[in-house]
């Protein structure tokens, strides 16, 4: 890092759900940086805990113990306003179910935050046109998300998450809830907006298939960081498929 | 250089038919001997890498089963060549090759279950570790063909590409869920 | 502003309203009917003292002070000249102001008389003439056109007027323009000379009446005490609309159950309001989540919801107000048959309006602003994975504990006004808020006996429904919030229902019981029909009438009663007057604990007063009553009390012959015939014979008591309707919440059905649930409907002096509770029906 700052740093995170008896430890300590332009997937079995280290991440959720600083700001300092205008300016989510506003278009639906945010109307509409461009859904601005499939509401979702140009882009399983060919739509997408456009990004799956797109993988178990792997850099693809045709 | 588990792919998949290959290839209308390589070379298995000796001795052995007919063609300065034709018991045998269901060939042999089934029996050796390095070679493999089929289709690669892409990405990822199985199932063993 | 130039998130809340009209209708309806209820309770309200103030303004005219004797009795008409000497004074007329009745072809008009110096009177009035000419000396007399077209009366016709001194006929001259004086009494006014009333009217160089038009510049206080320097005994001087007070007296009793119900019909508009809103935002909970994912602030949550509760505040608010007017309208009408006097158009003043406009947005927004805070603070992870945490469906504790507190709180009050600590002015603020802190509160407690009364209602239904009953209780419990608001819907329902209801029915038990007690006799003649103010139409009848009557075949007794206002102890009053007999003490409807010997009292001399009188000047039996009469000031003591209903029980009674000492009865307004035993039919023929020859109006007792429900019927009904109609949006209410019940309960019946539950059965099972909805807020919503009665009772003390017998009307609330659950069980056949047409597969895939 040049500035070493990394864009996540959590340190000894711990969430406790519930208190007494019932009480569920999601996280038991878990530390993860995240560096600029990074594509982290964090990985793990059901109840790993990584929805959770996700949310935290996200501030959508405070943590029992422990701390999540974004772009070297603590977030267990800063009150509920501030978490909102972070999540507004510097976040973009992407769940597995694609929560878009059934009511408003795609172009509204983008334009969302913007509006949160109190940019004007025509500049928020202009920019997610724009945000609509790069993901290839120019042509579907005027639709309701019930008029589209599901590949096209989650890059719906993804142009809304990008078009406030967040420092981090955090996605909660975003293939979760779709067939195989839009969820390889998804992760070309989201291996674009890494290579291309040097977007933070960190991704929850349990499916390696998806969590190898990524740079680094971390795999989450029983509330801790099992392992961290760094991936080498790809090699260029017709290389690749050159060795696999050589072996049929 | 190729890693075990490459090699274990290669060798997991349905043999390859050659004669099929060629019988296929002589379908369309006739072709010769360097006709032949190169359509299979640019058509079939672009990575192929033919040599003569080995198309020219199933081309004769097809002759032999009276599958393939030839006539010689007389070349001005260079010797005369064979070009090679389908006959009707050919055609017949490719269609019913074709129809025919393959045998699936499931190779087991790979190094991976012989080292985790050794490391279970000898002490003083870290089975988890093992298991661990293991699925991190495969993890950086299938991060490779992932990247590898993302940039494919990005690019418009054909087909047969793609799909060979896609079958290493199902395969690796089939070996990731076995390893997670095998971790399973050899802590509760340790455990016990 | 077409919809697509709209910021985006006021197009989001447009279309999030818009895909639920159903409910943003009953948002509306929840404000309208509270805004409306206000409105055109306080627009009537206005309209009717505006009637009574503007009724003696328009008499007036220019004159700013007007001197009058007690008892409106006559004085030398010379006092005018003096009293025009004095420096202030521009000019002085003199007037006799007389009521009498118009004797037309269907019967007797009340009509007043006014006799004015026709070479002076333009000093103080103007008259605009539409047709003939102004009055002379002669003895025509003038009319108001629109009155005169209305009974079917010409210029040049003649005019048929009973007077004391019999029937006098008067051609008529000339037609004025329906402005000034001409609008007084609803424009029932007959101008003729001064001289030719002085005769008919016994009052030979007198008037009643001197009107003041003050210097230009002059202070009225200055004038009114140089005036009162030279008044005799027995005279006033004041401003003439203060003379209407006794009737505005007499209207504080209907005045406070409007109020009341429009509290009432507030509290349940908000109450449907906040039922609806808890509906929107749990199914929106998603949304918001999304928005807060997204960055929106707690606050910016808030205030999207709190902007669409205001907006809706603000369309409902204007629509309440112009249904509050039309309401009015009827509501006018309704008063006016109830007065017995014109009350003018209701107007949009600024006092209803300011209060619709504050009230109308503040109770959509005090009804939203909970829910919206507490939808900005929700934590949004739970809602956007879908996850209700365990909370959720339990009512907060925070709830319950407010909710006793407000119990409590109302507790308190009741007794501080059942032990006298309050103050009539305090209590009359306090009393609507305990019963708006009661029905909170109970509403909030519903969390605590919800368990004990959900286990209750499921052993009644328990043998009606079997199996489906028990899973429907068991389903219901597990939501004890949802079920909890919609039970409470319906509380607040049967609470108001029950409550006014109740009331009402028991005012009505009581005036009747009165109305037996006091008009006992069998037949009554009167000259014209009376208004419940008893300021403006009392036509005196001749004494020599009663000699004439009591001569009939089959009259036993003839009584004589004569009313008039006075002040008592400095109030206005009414004073009757009546030839009251020791052996039916009954006709005074006295009072429960009067001393005995009244009657007999009351022969010597002594008085009896009307509770509400007696409240209102703190005097007892024994006390000595202050009484200004025309001769002077007397105290007369105070014999014992009774409950009257006439002018508000602001009455004082005496017997006729002690009466006639102290003011000038000049006959008798109303004959009281008791017939001899089986002679009553023989009697009535002969007296409708009697009247019809004189243009005297009769009555028999059934007549008068079905005229008292006629008048009475349309405030009365207005009542009933306005309970039915809170009681109709309340009832959408559950129907709504039965709709979202089933919406929310999807998944649940298609896994009951894909287990092998048939259609009927899932059917039976939502029936069960209404039902046992019903009968839950039912119970509870029977016991504080009672408790609200019982608190609409308390005040009564204040406005009549005593506090009527509590009653419960049985049938009222077995009437409420049927309907009740009836109204549950149709609203719930749609969702029923949906239930059970529920497609098992989808339904299970149901988020």
């Amino acid at each position: 890092m040049s500035d070493g700052t990394h864009t996540v740093d959590v340190r000894g995170l711990t969430k406790v759900f519930g208190a007494g008896e019932g009480a569920v430890e999601a996280l038991r300590g878990v530390d993860l940086q995240v560096a600029r332009g990074e594509f982290v997937a964090v990985m793990g079995p059901s109840g790993s805990g990584k929805s959770t280290l996700l949310y935290l991440i996200g501030a959508l959720d405070a943590p029992t113990a422990g701390t999540v600083s974004i772009d070297g700001v603590d977030l267990s300092r800063m009150d509920d306003n501030r978490l909102a205008l972070l999540r507004r300016q510097r976040i973009g989510f992407v769940f597995q179910a694609f929560n878009l506003l059934d009511v408003l278009t795609a172009e509204e639906n983008v334009s969302l935050p913007l509006v949160i945010d109190g940019v004007p109307e025509a500049e928020a509409a202009r920019r997610a046109a724009e945000s609509l461009g790069l993901v290839g859904m120019s042509g579907r601005r005027h639709h309701l998300p019930g008029q589209l499939s599901g590949g096209e509401q989650q890059r719906l979702a993804i142009a809304r998450a990008l078009v406030t140009r967040p420092l981090l882009l955090l996605a909660d399983e975003p293939t979760g809830n779709l067939d195989s060919a839009s969820s390889d739509q998804i992760m070309r997408l989201l291996c674009r907006l890494a290579e291309e456009h040097g977007q933070t990004i960190l991704m929850v799956t349990h499916d390696a298939r998806w969590a190898a797109a990524a740079n680094r993988v971390i795999r989450l178990r029983d509330g801790r960081v099992a392992d961290e792997q760094t991936l080498p850099p790809a090699r260029a693809y017709p290389q690749v498929v050159r060795e696999l045709e050589s072996q049929l | 250089m190729r890693s075990a588990v490459a090699r274990r792919i290669a060798e997991r998949s349905t043999k390859l038919s050659f004669k099929h290959a060629l019988l296929g290839l002589l379908a369309e209308g006739p072709l010769h001997g360097y006709e032949l390589k190169t359509a299979y070379e640019t058509e079939l298995v672009p990575a192929g890498n033919l040599n003569f000796g080995q198309v020219y001795t199933t081309l004769e052995r097809l002759n032999r089963d009276g599958l393939v007919s030839f006539e010689k063609v007389n070349q001005a300065e260079r010797p005369d060549k064979k070009v090679y034709k389908l006959t009707s018991h050919g055609r017949r045998e490719l269609k019913d090759w074709l129809t025919r269901p393959s045998t699936i060939d499931l190779d087991q042999r790979n190094s991976t279950f012989l080292k985790l089934m050794l490391a279970r029996r000898l002490g003083g050796v870290d089975l988890m570790g093992v298991l661990a390095a293991e699925r991190r070679a495969c993890f950086e493999r299938l991060h490779e063909v992932t990247r590898a089929k993302a940039q494919a289709q990005q690019a418009g690669a054909p087909v047969q590409s793609v799909l060979l892409l896609d079958l290493a990405v199902l395969t690796l990822e089939a070996f990731l869920k076995w390893l997670d199985r095998c971790e399973a199932a050899l802590k509760q063993e340790t455990d016990k | 502003m077409s919809p697509s130039r709209l910021p985006t998130l006021w197009r989001y809340s447009l279309r999030q309203t818009q895909r639920r009209p159903a409910r943003a209708v009953l948002t509306l309806l929840g404000i309208v009917i509270g805004v409306a209820t206000i409105v055109a309770v306080s627009v009537t309200t206005q309209a009717a003292r505006r009637a009574y103030r503007e009724m003696f303004e328009a008499l007036t005219g220019r004159a700013s002070l007007e001197v009058v004797a007690e008892a409106m009795a006559g004085f030398e008409a010379d006092q005018a000249e003096e009293l025009a000497a004095l420096p202030l004074v521009k000019a002085a007329v003199g007037l006799i102001q007389k009521p009498a009745a118009l004797v037309g072809p269907s019967g007797p008009i009340p009509v007043t008389v006014l006799g004015i110096d026709p070479a002076r009177d333009r000093a103080a009035r103007d008259y605009e003439l539409h047709q003939g000419r102004f009055i002379g000396e002669d003895p025509g007399v003038l009319l108001g056109q629109e009155f005169a077209s209305t009974h079917g009366i010409a210029l040049g016709g003649t005019v048929r007027l009973l007077t004391i001194s019999g029937l006098v006929e008067a051609p008529v001259v000339g037609l004025l323009q329906p402005s000034g004086a001409a609008r007084f009494h609803g424009g029932a006014v007959v101008f003729m000379a001064l001289s030719q009333a002085q005769r008919h009217f016994d009052l030979e160089g007198k008037v009643n009446s001197v009107q003041l038009v003050l210097a230009d510049g002059a202070d009225i206080g200055q004038a009114e005490a140089a005036v009162r320097r030279r008044l005799s005994v027995g005279q006033t001087v004041g401003v003439p609309s203060e003379r209407g007070q006794l009737a505005q007296d007499a209207l504080l009793n209907i005045e406070q159950i409007l109020a009341v119900l429009s509290v009432v019909s507030m509290v349940a508009g908000a109450f449907v309001i906040l039922n609806a809103f808890q509906m929107n935002l749990g199914e929106r909970r998603r949304q918001f989540a999304i928005l807060r994912a997204l960055g929106a602030s707690r606050r910016q949550v808030t205030h999207l919801l709190l902007r669409e509760a205001a907006v809706h505040g603000v369309a409902g608010t204007a629509l309440g107000i112009a249904a509050g007017m039309a309401i009015s309208l009827s509501l006018t009408r309704g008063m006016e048959r109830l007065l017995g006097t014109a009350v003018p158009s209701p107007a949009l003043t600024l006092e209803p309006l300011a209060l619709a406009i504050l009230l109308g947005p503040a109770m959509t927004l005090l009804a939203t602003f909970g829910p919206a805070r507490r939808a900005g603070r929700r934590a949004p992870i739970d809602d956007l994975l879908g996850k209700t945490p365990p909370a959720g469906t339990k009512m907060p504790r925070r709830w319950a504990v407010t909710g006793l507190a407000l119990i409590a709180a109302c507790g308190l009050i009741d007794l501080a006004f059942i032990r006298g600590w309050l103050t009539p002015a305090l209590g009359r603020l306090l009393l609507p808020a305990a019963m708006v802190l009661v029905l909170a509160g109970s509403v909030l407690a519903l969390g605590v006996v919800l368990g004990p009364l959900m286990r209750l209602v499921g052993a009644i239904l328990g043998p009606l429904f079997g199996i489906e009953g028990r899973l429907a209780v068991r389903q219901l419990r597990r939501h004890a919030s949802r079920t909890a608001l919609t039970v409470g819907a319906l509380m607040v329902a049967i609470v108001i229902t029950i409550g006014p209801g109740n009331e009402i029915k028991s005012a009505l038990n009581n005036l009747h019981a009165w109305f037996d007690n006091v008009a006992g006799a069998n037949f009554h003649i009167q000259g014209a029909d009376t208004d419940l103010g008893f300021s403006v139409s009392i036509v005196s009848l001749p004494e020599s009438l009663g000699h004439e009557l009591a001569q009939l075949d089959g009259a036993q007794r003839v009584d004589r009663i004569n009313w008039f206002p006075v002040r008592a102890g400095g109030r206005p009053a009414l004073l009757i007057a009546a030839t009251y007999s020791p052996d039916r003490p009954e006709q005074l409807n006295p009072a429960q604990d009067n001393p005995p010997g009244v009657m007999e009292r009351l022969a010597l001399g002594e008085v009896v007063i009307g509770t509400a009188l007696a409240q209102s000047l703190q005097l007892d039996v024994g006390d000595k009553l202050e009484l200004a009469t025309s001769k002077g000031s007397i105290r007369l003591r105070i014999a014992g009390k009774c409950n009257q209903y006439h002018a508000g029980g602001m009455t004082v009674h005496m017997q006729r012959e002690a009466a006639g000492k102290w003011f000038d009865l000049e006959g008798a307004h109303l004959f009281s015939i008791t017939a001899d035993k089986d002679k009553a039919p023989t009697l009535e023929s002969e007296l409708k014979a009697f009247c019809g020859q004189r243009g005297l109006l009769l009555h028999s007792r059934e007549q008068l008591r079905q005229d008292m429900d006629r008048r009475s019927a349309g405030t009365i009904g207005f009542l009933w309707v306005l309970m039915a109609l809170v009681f109709v949006v309340a009832s959408l209410g559950i129907a709504n919440t039965l709709t979202m019940n089933v919406l929310e309960q999807t998944r649940e019946l298609g896994l009951l059905r894909a287990i092998g539950m048939r259609r009927g059965q899932v059917r039976k099972l939502v029936l069960a649930q209404a039902s046992a909805i019903a009968l839950a807020g039912a119970i509870p919503g029977a016991l504080l409907g009672i408790v609200l009665a019982y608190m609409m009772n308390l005040p009564a003390e204040w406005l009549t002096g005593h506090r009527p017998p509590f009653q419960i009307h049985l049938w009222l609330l077995a009437t409420a509770l049927a309907v009740t659950v009836c109204i549950a069980v149709v609203a719930a056949l749609v969702p029923a029906d949906r239930a059970a047409r529920l497609r098992i597969v989808p339904a299970l895939h149901y988020e």
